[in-house]
């Protein structure tokens, strides 16, 4: 795993280069959230609530509870969660 | 007047009658209208059957106010019949006839024969309770009631000229049945009652803790490609009404997350985070996910998960070409013999994997060492290659290593290992940028 590399991009992606090192993580933080919350509003509309409502569950389990569930109702999470994160790029950059 | 005829017709029925002398008068007898002007000139008798005596009568009224007892007569009664002939003359309606309409037949005939007809009742001793409504108010309207049928139609008149003027419909004081009215009412409520119906229903509870609903937009449908299959997965955003739920689900769960994984944006930035820690990371050494391997997060070679491929990127970019395959095919490549090296170098790609005349003289075991180097620049090649600014796996017919060294036969291995340097170097200095 490169974490530099993907602190590049999101420092990129999100065009905080100028931006001191304390005030590039905050931002970081922020933009992270805000990614993890339309992954979850896409898995949402992915899962349906029924679904969502058991994901949720298995959360509550743990993170490993959560990552199984999450695996087997949507398998392609991986590709949800990229489409969440352009999204929010989109609209920051569009801002 | 219609006293008078009132009067004339109580002559020219009943005429002289020598047992009521009580109320036998002097007056004139009138024969003809002609005649009416000379009042009080001629006798004018009242029938006994039509008044009777006292004890006769069913009620005395001797202690109310404004009646008279004539000679032992009950007034009451008197003025009964009195307006029962005025209603004959005036086809008024006999059950709408009051006391008061009496009173007033009663001091019509003393002003038209005191003598003969000493009912004096005074207006201002008039205490007799009336009726809720009259049914002839003025002298105009006796005058011109003339039946029933007047009122009737009249009453519906007013009720029509109400509903076209949009008021509210009440049932006519005057005349006949009001329950035509009251049918035209009920007529009306109905109308109005169909009316309220086809109006939408607020409900105000809603009206004022929901908010407005507005029209939106057709669900918008994206498609995201399923890299593992090729498929497609369709996301639907959710219903309007949907929306509200959704938020509530998705805030409950992100707090779960957020709980678990800390306010690190690290854990935040991956779908999913097994709390590993990183000793390399200089970032954050706290919780951090570990299967970064986006394709847009990750970085090229992390995208190369497997330990075996993360080492042979390392030695790829700091051994030489000689000590690449020297590693890499220990079989074949004598250290001391610096040719071996050189022939594993210049091997086809292609015939080292499909087969040829090349490598039929080398050990199975040699080949499978080689084919190995080469699985490893084909990774390479295809990962790097989605950052290269001309890709060679993305639109067109190749879509493996295997191919694109099909497609080139002469391909040495080589050629593929300068290559992949090549591209490595490009693919760093772009994620770099």
């Amino acid at each position: 795993m490169d974490f530099t590399t993907l602190y590049n991009q999101l420092i990129t992606d999100f065009n905080l280069t100028n931006l001191s090192d304390e005030d590039k993580k905050e931002m970081l933080l922020e933009v992270s959230k805000t990614i993890q919350k339309q992954f979850l509003i896409d898995v949402y509309d992915n899962l349906g609530k029924e679904k969502f409502d058991a994901l949720q569950a298995s959360a509550n389990m743990g993170e490993e509870f959560y990552a199984t569930t999450l695996k087997h109702l949507l398998p392609a999470y991986e590709e949800v969660f990229q489409a969440s994160k352009m999204k929010v790029v989109t609209a920051f950059n569009n801002k | 007047m219609a006293q008078t005829d009132a009067q004339a017709t109580l002559v020219d029925q009943e005429g002289v009658n020598q047992d009521t002398p009580n109320i036998r008068s002097p007056g004139t007898f009138l024969n003809t209208p002609s005649e009416k002007k000379v009042v009080g000139s001629g006798p004018m008798f009242v029938s006994q059957n039509q008044l009777p005596k006292v004890g006769e009568s069913d009620i005395k009224l001797q202690s109310e106010p404004g009646y008279k007892m004539l000679d032992g007569f009950d007034i009451r009664r008197l003025g009964s019949i009195l307006a029962q002939e005025a209603i004959k003359i005036g086809n008024l309606d006999p059950e709408r006839v009051t006391e008061k309409d009496r009173k007033k037949v009663l001091r019509a005939l003393y002003a038209l024969n005191p003598k003969k007809y000493p009912f004096d009742i005074p207006d201002d001793e008039v205490t007799l309770p009336e009726e809720n409504e009259s049914p002839v108010e003025t002298p105009k309207e006796k005058i011109i009631a003339k039946s029933p049928d007047f009122f009737k139609k009249r009453q519906i008149d007013a009720i029509e000229a109400q509903s076209n003027r949009g008021g509210v419909l009440r049932s006519y004081k005057l005349g006949t049945p009001r329950d035509v009215g009251f049918l035209v009412r009920k007529e009306v409520r109905e109308e109005l009652a169909k009316v309220e119906e086809q109006k939408p229903k607020v409900d105000l509870f809603d009206a004022l803790h929901k908010p407005i609903k507005q029209e939106m937009p057709s669900p918008v449908v994206e498609t995201i490609p399923q890299a593992s299959e090729g498929n497609k997965i369709s996301i639907e955003t959710a219903k309007p009404q949907d929306k509200l739920e959704r938020t509530r689900a998705v805030a409950g769960l992100f707090e779960v997350i957020t709980k678990s994984r800390g306010n690190n944006w690290m854990n935040l930035a991956v779908p999913i985070s097994f709390g590993i820690t990183n000793e390399n990371n200089p970032h954050d050494d706290q919780m951090i996910p570990q299967n970064m391997h986006m394709e847009q997060i990750a970085s090229w070679r992390d995208s190369s998960r497997i330990q075996e491929i993360s080492d042979f990127i390392k030695s790829l970019s700091t051994l030489t070409e000689e000590q690449l395959i020297a590693k890499h095919t220990p079989s074949y490549v004598t250290p001391t013999n610096p040719s071996s090296w050189s022939s594993v170098s210049n091997f086809s790609a292609n015939e080292i994997i499909h087969g040829g005349e090349s490598v039929y003289g080398i050990m199975s075991d040699t080949r499978l060492e080689i084919s190995t180097l080469l699985k490893y620049l084909g990774t390479i090649d295809e990962e790097t290659d989605k950052l290269q600014s001309v890709r060679k796996y993305i639109g067109t017919d190749i879509h493996t290593y295997q191919e694109y060294i099909s497609l080139n036969p002469k391909l040495t291995i080589h050629d593929y290992y300068e290559e992949m340097r090549r591209r490595i170097a490009e693919a760093d200095k772009k994620e770099n940028k």
